[in-house]
């Protein structure tokens, strides 16, 4: 019961409530220290998990501190003639619009956007180089250390970490390991994808040592799926956009989920909340 | 999108601040001080001093309220005020304020090369990062339903509406969802702040 009263306190926070229910829940709110510190740390919580720049200290209390100074002036009923204060141009303030929107992604895809570069060069290679290629993204993490950035370009010298010495033959060991693993390994899919817009069909299969990529395809896009175990993942959870493709990540129990393809991020989403082990 | 629905709560807070309702203002202090202390802790070292200056702004923040029309988004405002009320300290106390500002529409992230000061101590760097890795812990053992909804709402920045459509399910559902995810987490983040 306690906890159901609590949840509009959740819904203000996102702007999901109206005047009225508004209005209650600040008296509530105003009135009931626990449930200040409830607003506080939702969104606290909420700010590191979007990677703000916040401090955190038990012992801040400035709502109080701010409270009790202000307690001696009054409340005041604007006044329709005052001057507005604008502390920025209308020009000024749609460039920073626009700039917040792309921060925001930006900020929370913070690992994830050079990373998930690489997982779209996987998909992207598909046609090329049927071998694995998001097999060798999902292993990127196991190998980087040899690999050489000028293997992939541009996209992969972000995240590779590797020096140009003797790399190459590195890597291209590194592909027939890999082929080799491919081929001793289970080709059985462990993992059932229960959702996918209308007229997908299997398109492709590859199990590898730690993870398993699917693609499915509708003859004009194409979506892959590939789990592998959290913590061998190379892109933190979120979404990075590009002209043509949707990249989403996300962690599932103890795995990882990413869906790449020319599709929605609503649709890339939807699909990974699908993802299920077949055990299950 | 709930990025603007953000800012519209700020909008309908500020409403009620501006129609006498001086409690509505202490949500947006609440909201807002984690974030302010650490925009003005790019100015000042000390984190008493840094806590004097927010505290300023906002009183700063509430008497200019009334010639607040929502023309920009709140926090942008504040923000601005945050800055300007910072520099000013530091030019009454004899001391030059940075070269290098920052800017307001960055500040929310800001992490760069240029950082001024910073007030996180290695003791506070801690516990922030303490408070990150239990909450990745809860959202990895939260139910999909719940993971998948409080994920879309605050990594895609989407509407409850549009979650819906998502995980084809009520809006009434989605909020619930999202309520419960965030109570996971607040049952763990709660402790570090006893």
């Amino acid at each position: 019961m306690y906890e159901k009263s609590l949840e509009p306190i959740s819904a203000m926070m996102d702007g999901e409530i109206g005047e009225f229910e508004l209005r209650r829940v600040v008296e509530r709110v105003s009135n009931n220290q626990q449930l200040k510190d409830k607003w506080l740390r939702y969104h606290l919580a909420q700010d590191v998990m979007q990677g703000r720049s916040v401090q955190i200290s038990e012992k801040i209390d400035l709502v109080s501190r701010v409270s009790e100074a202000l307690a001696a002036e009054p409340s005041f009923k604007i006044d329709a003639a005052l001057p507005v204060e604008q502390d920025q141009t209308p020009a000024k303030q749609a460039v920073n619009a626009d700039r917040n929107q792309w921060w925001k992604p930006a900020a929370s895809m913070a690992v994830a956007a050079s990373v998930t570069a690489v997982v779209l060069l996987g998909a992207q290679q598909y046609g090329n180089e049927p071998i694995g290629a998001s097999i060798e993204v999902a292993n990127i993490s196991v190998i980087d250390q040899v690999l050489p950035p000028s293997r992939f370009g541009s996209e992969l010298s972000t995240v590779s970490t590797a020096t140009k010495s003797s790399q190459s033959t590195a890597y291209g060991m590194g592909q027939y390991i890999q082929k080799h693993r491919d081929l001793t390994f289970n080709k059985e899919s462990s993992w059932q994808v229960k959702w996918l817009p209308n007229g997908f069909k299997k398109a492709q299969h590859q199990v590898s040592s730690n993870s398993e990529t699917l693609l499915y395809s509708n003859g004009n896009s194409a979506v892959s799926i590939n789990i592998e175990p959290l913590g061998s993942q190379v892109a933190s959870q979120g979404i990075l956009k590009t002209d043509e493709l949707v990249a989403y990540g996300v962690r599932a129990n103890s795995n990882f989920i990413t869906v790449v393809g020319n599709v929605s991020p609503q649709i890339a989403a939807k699909i990974a909340a699908s993802v299920v082990h077949k055990t299950q | 999108m709930s990025g603007e629905n953000n800012a519209e709560i700020d909008k309908q807070l500020v409403k009620r601040v501006q129609e006498g309702d001086k409690r509505a203002f202490d949500l947006l202090v609440s909201k807002y001080q984690h974030k302010i202390i650490a925009l003005i802790g790019r100015y000042v070292y000390d984190q008493d001093e840094a806590l004097d200056i927010s505290q300023e702004a906002f009183i700063k923040a509430y008497r200019a309220l009334p010639r607040f029309r929502g023309d920009s988004a709140f926090y942008t405002w504040l923000y601005r005020i945050a800055i300007n009320t910072a520099k000013n300290h530091l030019v009454s106390r004899g001391r030059r304020p940075p070269d290098v500002d920052v800017d307001v529409s960055d500040a929310q992230y800001f992490e760069g090369e240029n950082k001024l000061h910073d007030l996180a101590s290695p003791e506070r760097n801690l516990i922030r990062q303490e408070i990150d890795d239990v909450i990745h812990k809860v959202l990895d053992q939260l139910p999909v339903d719940l993971r998948v909804a409080l994920t879309l709402r605050e990594f895609e920045d989407m509407s409850y509406e549009d979650i819906s459509v998502v995980m084809d399910c009520p809006v009434g559902t989605v909020r619930s969802r999202i309520f419960r995810a965030r109570e996971a987490i607040d049952k763990e983040v709660a402790p570090f702040f006893k």
